[in-house]
């Protein structure tokens, strides 16, 4: 009697363990098959551009509230993805032509890129960067999106670009956003039209 | 035997374990406005500047001096009105986004303001920006915990001080935007970032100036609570 009832409560745990281990199972599955889901889209910058073969470059600049897409001309011709990303970051600290106040923070140095072996691309700029920004919310917001906006436009196989200052990851670079996560799942969780911004319903 | 184990203790295991799933997943909406207390966060401090201005006198103006005695001067308004304020931020001392997050929280404010300065001459009114997407879980509550719940009324605060702004500025421009700002993320309240305009355009030397702008913002206080 006391063996069945023993056998019973055994029977009874590994049902529950069974059923716990399923629901961790169908989670995970779930969470993960998801990201990959969302991996496998193409971004429209990258259906739309691959840099090799080509030295011209979409920049997408932050100028009076928006971003604002300039084509650049590079030379030599780029020819592998490393060197799309060293451009890229490069033509975009360079800032939109003829602007005199720009809101690329100046004398911002490209220290070198790394692909991570997830995919991820890491800029590593100069503390100027970070040192000489001056701007609000929404200027530190469209920084950041430029860049990210503007990498993905000519570097094939990113899926996320994280910014590291002199070689360290940082909190912020202006007070207003984080920099020290993912810029694509920092910046682009409403995913906003190509201005960068939701809903700006400017009053001037 | 096995149907009613089923019944009798699986089902009612699975029953338990999604309830605690979903109460972790969706944050909890009883801590909505407890009592009206306002949270007054000014924006950056310590070596953290924020914008700064050198004025053709050579003056140098840096955003977190005026933004923290903008806060003081709006905390000292809402007092006089009779509600409770106190200061994320109360001396000039540097703390990061989730120092801020947490130093707020603690004392589970009804409102949620911090200051900054606009590089414009306008005021800007902001509120995070929260996903649509719902299919992705992750990002779903990774990025809105705690703001999700208080989305509507976070808006509904802005379009109130948008207002009290114009009313108190009449020539000067009030935007509204909506961008992922992850420190209103962090706030179980409505929560708004409010930048004044840039020193190129205000004079804050003024000591009226900070005075005026704290008057709109506690009238606009006074207004939501009124409606809320």
């Amino acid at each position: 009697m006391q063996k069945t009832k023993r056998g019973r409560r055994i029977i009874l745990t590994a049902a529950l363990l069974l059923v716990f281990a399923g629901g961790l199972t169908a989670g995970y599955l779930y969470l993960s098959l998801g990201a990959k889901q969302q991996q496998k889209k193409p971004s429209a910058g990258q259906v739309e551009q691959e840099v090799q073969g080509s030295s011209s470059l979409k920049i997408y600049y932050p100028v009076n509230g928006y971003l604002q897409m300039e084509e650049r001309i590079v030379t030599p011709m780029i020819m592998t993805r490393e060197d799309a990303a060293r451009a890229t970051v490069s033509e975009y600290l360079k800032g939109p032509a003829g602007m005199l106040d720009p809101a690329i923070p100046p004398d911002t140095k490209l220290l070198g890129t790394y692909f991570g072996s997830d995919g991820v691309l890491f800029i590593d700029l100069s503390d100027a960067f970070r040192r000489n920004f001056q701007g609000d919310a929404l200027t530190e917001y469209l920084l950041l999106r430029g860049l990210y906006e503007s990498l993905l436009s000519n570097v094939s196989g990113i899926k996320d670009v994280r910014l590291l200052i002199e070689g360290n990851e940082i909190e912020t670079i202006g007070g207003h956003m984080l920099a020290n996560v993912p810029l694509g799942r920092e910046l682009l969780i409403n995913s906003p039209e190509s201005t960068g911004v939701a809903n700006g319903t400017d009053g001037k | 035997m096995w149907r009613r184990i089923l019944k009798n203790k699986i089902f009612p295991a699975f029953v338990v374990c999604a309830a605690v799933l979903a109460l972790w997943a969706q944050p909890s909406l009883s801590a909505v406005s407890s009592g009206g207390i306002v949270a007054v966060d000014a924006g950056h401090g310590g070596y953290d500047d924020g914008i700064v201005y050198n004025s053709r006198s050579g003056v140098q103006i840096k955003e977190k001096d005026v933004s923290l005695k903008i806060s003081q001067a709006v905390i000292s308004a809402l007092r006089a009105k009779g509600m409770g304020a106190f200061a994320v931020r109360p001396v000039d001392r540097y703390m990061d986004i989730s120092q801020r997050a947490r130093g707020a929280q603690a004392k589970s404010p009804g409102l949620f303001l911090s200051i900054h300065l606009s590089s414009t001459g306008a005021f800007n009114v902001y509120v995070t920006s929260i996903p649509q997407d719902q299919g992705d879980l992750r990002r779903f509550y990774l990025y809105s915990k705690r703001q999700r719940p208080y989305i509507e009324k976070s808006r509904a605060f802005a379009l109130t001080l948008e207002q009290s702004i114009k009313q108190a500025f009449p020539n000067v421009n009030v935007s509204y935007t909506e961008i992922p700002l992850p420190l209103l993320n962090e706030i179980g309240a409505p929560a708004v970032l409010l930048e004044c305009p840039s020193p190129a355009y205000f004079n804050y030397k003024d000591t009226a100036v900070p005075g005026l702008i704290a008057q709109a913002v506690a009238n606009a206080v006074m207004d939501f609570n009124a409606k809320n």
